[in-house]
């Protein structure tokens, strides 16, 4: 009696153990199946990066600008070990058996750039993401544009890498058989620029003899930019991969900053090529008569204070064609005090030359106006009056420009006013800006810059290039640390304006002997790839 | 007796059955593992039939003159093997000859069980105490081997005669309270509360004397106390490590929690239908650790699914039932004897399934008829054997 009730106490024990066990598998194999199934695969795979490839960049002719190497990425685990590994050391590692079980090692491309310095700031160069980057969700093992076009259009250029799953065992020896279909890389799209590369070189054997400067080619009536160059630069190749991080922090530490891109971060004072500003205002004032002329003798009184004109023995008599054709400082300062120092600043709060151009690189910077506001914090109340305007009208003010919006400035007077915003990327869709001034004024100024080249005693003769009508300034602008920055903007031919060109060489001297040679080159050069093409 | 040789060919058959998945599950494992598992485990299989048959055929004869000569046999074994071998001591080398003590003593063992228990007349705390000791002995002995799991099986094994003979409550009551109270202690909250609410049970059931009384307090308070002791002075660092990672898995990177995540992925994703016949391959890649004995059941499941799972437990389940019949039908010795190949046969189902499934702590049994396994196999079959033969007697 006792026993049987309690063999069927222990049958019940079995019963339960059988239900438990029942729902147990219940709950892993048909609630939890999927999950699991998922798990286990996931478990048994070996992720497999296939590498995407970045677009290339092409340069206005079809050139490569930017395009591949192969090198080798060594993975510890999962995470990054070695950047652009060779292919020596990859064998060393794969053939040493402690590592080779340790390292991952895939092929990936590499940027190569084969005109290594040339517009380099302008290009730019990848590397890996950083923090910021990761956290907006870029992968952490894609390489990204860092500056420049590279950076710019990134999203452009940026593929996306791939997967596969191939069968590993739980040593880590891994089948070619695959756990699940492969995510496919997604490669990124080529971008074509409007730089001309091989005008680069051109330019850059033009600047051998100086240590910085910049110079920026654009066509004034399409707002396609041909050239940003900027020196010194950077070999773009020792700035990817490999020698990335020495070089990198070796460009950082340059006293002459390489990694500046002057052409849109560099803020120089215009210099005397303001001066097409100051005469764009009188006329548009109606504040002088082209045809009468000022006695220049080399100095000009103001009140208590005297200005000087950068020939010391003056011009003589000149008039509004002959003050612009010797770059008259007199004749500059008579009409600044005319215009007054509120319409001169009321002006320039118009001109839209100040801002970013819109340019399409991040790095570009603002210039600088001064306006009532500036000066009353920086001299006091009754600190500042009309002896101001007499500098800000011949350039040498507190006005600060980027040699892109000097080129586009030129640009704007080349198209009578009016004309697109630079830009590089090919058949990009820029905005129009217009200057405030009447057309027939821009158009006497142009015949009057015209003699800057063309003229008997024309401040940019030395740009001259026979057969071709040219319309330039020269600008030297004071530079407190050292030497003056000479400078040369213009644009040709004079009838249908196809190019405009502006060149600085830092701390050497007068714009007309240094500056106007080099653009006269560089206008030469053009004139011989583009325009002869087209007669 | 009708009834029994029913019993006798359904036993067979489900035996069989299980056999012959096991046999199928060892050859779909041995494909990644060698050819010479699954060799071995078929003369295994024939060994262990045969001796079946031959056992089931034969009147075993009742030595209850020197029965006590068979406890001794299996006590110098279990010394022989701790004495003879080196590191882990759980199996014993004859020339070229090895077999697995602890398994191996289980007939002898249940023999001299089986006729101890028909044999004792007086059901007091003091011949409980004095049989206890005679499953204490084997227990100690395996566990040093060291084999927790194998060593379980004895204490077990008193738990089922203990619960089936005709103690009075106390003493039954006595062995459960020390077994809750060995649990319960893990956690000082649990046993706080299991050992107020089981004193206020003993003080309240007027049946009970004084000494029923004190001796259940001892039993509800004295294990507890015990084993924190016990495990803060007496335990090794690994043990402790194994106990907390038991209670923990989580903390277990790839030791014992692993198996068992790597055992529930591939019961898991075995999914209803499974993934068929050899194509299971979470084993095959040998992230299944032990897929061949511990974790035998776990290939099975990812291969066949829920259904073949399913299949399986119900199987044992009506194999172990059919056992649990028959011993009702029995009396004295030959009730006992089977009792104890159903002890044997459910302590195996339980342990094992239970530790795959991550309800137990993983022992290192293999499921019976079903893993590789040798003397497990052989011994279990003489076993079940035995039990069968008494179905040809009726009284």
């Amino acid at each position: 009696m006792e026993k049987d009730f309690s063999i069927k106490v222990l049958n019940s024990f079995l019963i339960f153990s059988f239900f438990l066990f029942f729902l147990k598998l219940f709950d892993y194999q048909v609630l939890k199946g999927e999950f699991f199934e998922k798990k286990a695969i996931e478990i048994k795979s070996k992720k497999i990066r296939l590498p995407s490839k970045r677009g290339k960049i092409l340069d206005r002719n079809g050139i490569i600008v930017s395009y591949w190497r192969t090198g080798f990425r060594l993975l510890k685990g999962d995470s990054l070990y070695k950047e652009d590994v060779q292919m020596e050391e990859v064998i060393r590692y794969l053939e040493d058996p402690d590592s080779s079980k340790l390292f991952n090692v895939y092929a990936l491309l590499y940027r190569y750039y084969p005109f290594e310095n040339i517009f380099a700031q302008t290009i730019g160069y990848t590397g890996l993401p950083d923090k910021k980057d990761v956290e907006r969700g870029i992968d952490p093992l894609l390489r990204i544009g860092k500056v420049g076009l590279e950076k710019f259009y990134d999203d452009i250029l940026r593929g996306s890498d791939g997967y596969k799953f191939l069968l590993m065992d739980v040593k880590g020896r891994v089948y070619n058989r695959e756990t699940r279909p492969p995510l496919e890389p997604i490669d990124g799209r080529d971008i074509t620029v409007n730089l001309d590369m091989e005008l680069g070189r051109f330019i850059d054997s033009l600047f051998k003899p100086f240590n910085k400067g910049a110079c920026v080619v654009m066509n004034p009536k399409s707002g396609e930019v041909l050239a940003l160059y900027s020196k010194p630069a950077y070999n773009l190749n020792y700035l990817t991969g490999k020698t990335e991080k020495e070089e990198l922090s070796k460009v950082v530490n340059d006293s002459l900053h390489p990694l500046l891109n002057r052409c849109i971060q560099g803020l120089y004072p215009p210099g005397s090529i303001f001066k097409v500003i100051t005469a764009l205002i009188a006329l548009e004032e109606n504040l002088i008569d082209t045809n009468k002329t000022i006695n220049c003798d080399g100095v000009y009184r103001f009140g208590n204070r005297v200005f000087k004109d950068w020939k010391k023995e003056g011009h003589g008599f000149v008039n509004f064609f002959k003050a612009i054709e010797v770059s008259c400082d007199v004749y500059f300062y008579e009409i600044s005090r005319r215009i007054g120092l509120k319409r001169f600043l009321s002006y320039l709060e118009k001109l839209k030359i100040f801002e970013k151009t819109g340019i399409d690189l991040f790095e570009e910077k603002n210039g600088f106006r001064p306006d009532f506001n500036f000066y009353i914090k920086k001299y006091g109340k009754y600190g500042f009056g009309e002896g101001n305007v007499l500098n800000l009208g011949i350039g040498q003010g507190e006005i600060l420009m980027t040699p892109l919006q000097i080129a586009f400035l030129f640009s704007l007077i080349a198209c009578d006013g009016k004309a697109p915003s630079p830009f590089l990327l090919k058949d990009l869709k820029v905005e129009e800006v217009e200057l405030p001034f009447k057309k027939e004024n821009i158009r006497i100024l142009k015949k009057a810059l015209l003699k800057v080249v063309h003229g008997e005693e024309g401040t940019g003769r030395l740009s001259y290039v026979p057969g071709l009508k040219i319309v330039g300034k020269t600008g030297t602008a004071q530079n407190p640390f050292g030497k003056d920055h000479a400078q040369f903007a213009c644009f040709f031919p004079f009838d249908d304006p196809k190019f405009t060109v502006y060149v600085i060489v830092e701390n050497i001297g007068m714009g007309g002997e240094i500056a106007a040679p080099i653009a006269g080159k560089v206008v030469n050069w053009l004139n011989e790839k583009y325009l002869k093409s087209l007669q | 007796m009708k009834n029994i040789l029913k019993v006798y060919n359904r036993v067979l058959i489900i035996y069989l059955l299980i056999s012959f998945l096991g046999i199928l599950n060892i050859f779909s494992i041995s494909r990644s593992f060698g050819g010479h598992l699954f060799l071995r485990h078929l003369v295994y299989f024939i060994l262990g039939f045969s001796l079946l048959i031959f056992f089931s055929k034969i009147n075993l004869p009742k030595w209850r003159e020197f029965y006590y000569l068979f406890f001794l046999i299996s006590i110098f074994l279990l010394v022989l093997v701790l004495v003879k071998e080196e590191g882990i001591k759980r199996w014993l080398r004859i020339g070229n000859f090895s077999f697995q003590v602890s398994d191996a003593v289980k007939p002898f063992l249940i023999y001299f069980y089986s006729l101890n228990c028909s044999l004792i007349k007086k059901r007091d705390y003091f011949e409980s105490f004095k049989m206890f000791f005679l499953y204490l002995i084997p227990f100690s002995l395996v566990l040093v081997e060291p084999d927790l799991g194998s060593a379980f099986f004895y204490i077990f094994l008193f738990g089922v005669y203990i619960f089936v003979l005709n103690f009075s409550v106390g003493v039954k009551l006595f062995y459960i309270f020390s077994s809750l109270s060995i649990i319960s202690s893990l956690n000082f909250i649990s046993f706080f509360i299991f050992s107020t609410l089981s004193l206020l049970l003993v003080f309240f059931i007027k049946s009970f004397k004084a000494f029923d009384r004190i001796l259940l307090s001892i039993a509800i308070l004295l294990p507890g106390l015990t084993v924190p002791f016990v495990y803060n002075n007496l335990l090794k660092e690994y043990q402790r490590k194994r106990l907390k990672y038991f209670l923990n898995p989580a903390e277990d990177p790839k030791g014992a929690g692993w198996q068992v995540l790597q055992g529930k992925l591939a019961i898991g994703s075995g999914g209803i239908l499974g993934k068929g016949f050899l194509k299971g391959s979470h084993k095959s890649l040998a992230f299944l650790p032990q897929a061949y004995s511990d974790f035998a059941f776990a290939s099975f499941a990812e291969e066949f699914g829920f259904l073949g799972s399913l299949f399986l437990i119900l199987l044992y389940f009506f194999l172990l039932s059919s056992i649990l019949n028959l011993s009702k039908e029995k009396e004295g010795f030959e009730a006992f004897f089977v009792l104890g190949t159903f002890s044997s046969i459910f302590y195996a189902f339980f342990v094992n399934i239970g530790g795959v499934l991550g309800l137990l702590p993983l022992t290192g049994i293999p499921l019976t008829f079903f893993s590789y396994g040798g003397t497990n196999f052989i011994i279990n079959s003489i076993l079940l054997g035995i039990s069968l033969s008494f179905t040809r007697k009726s009284y």
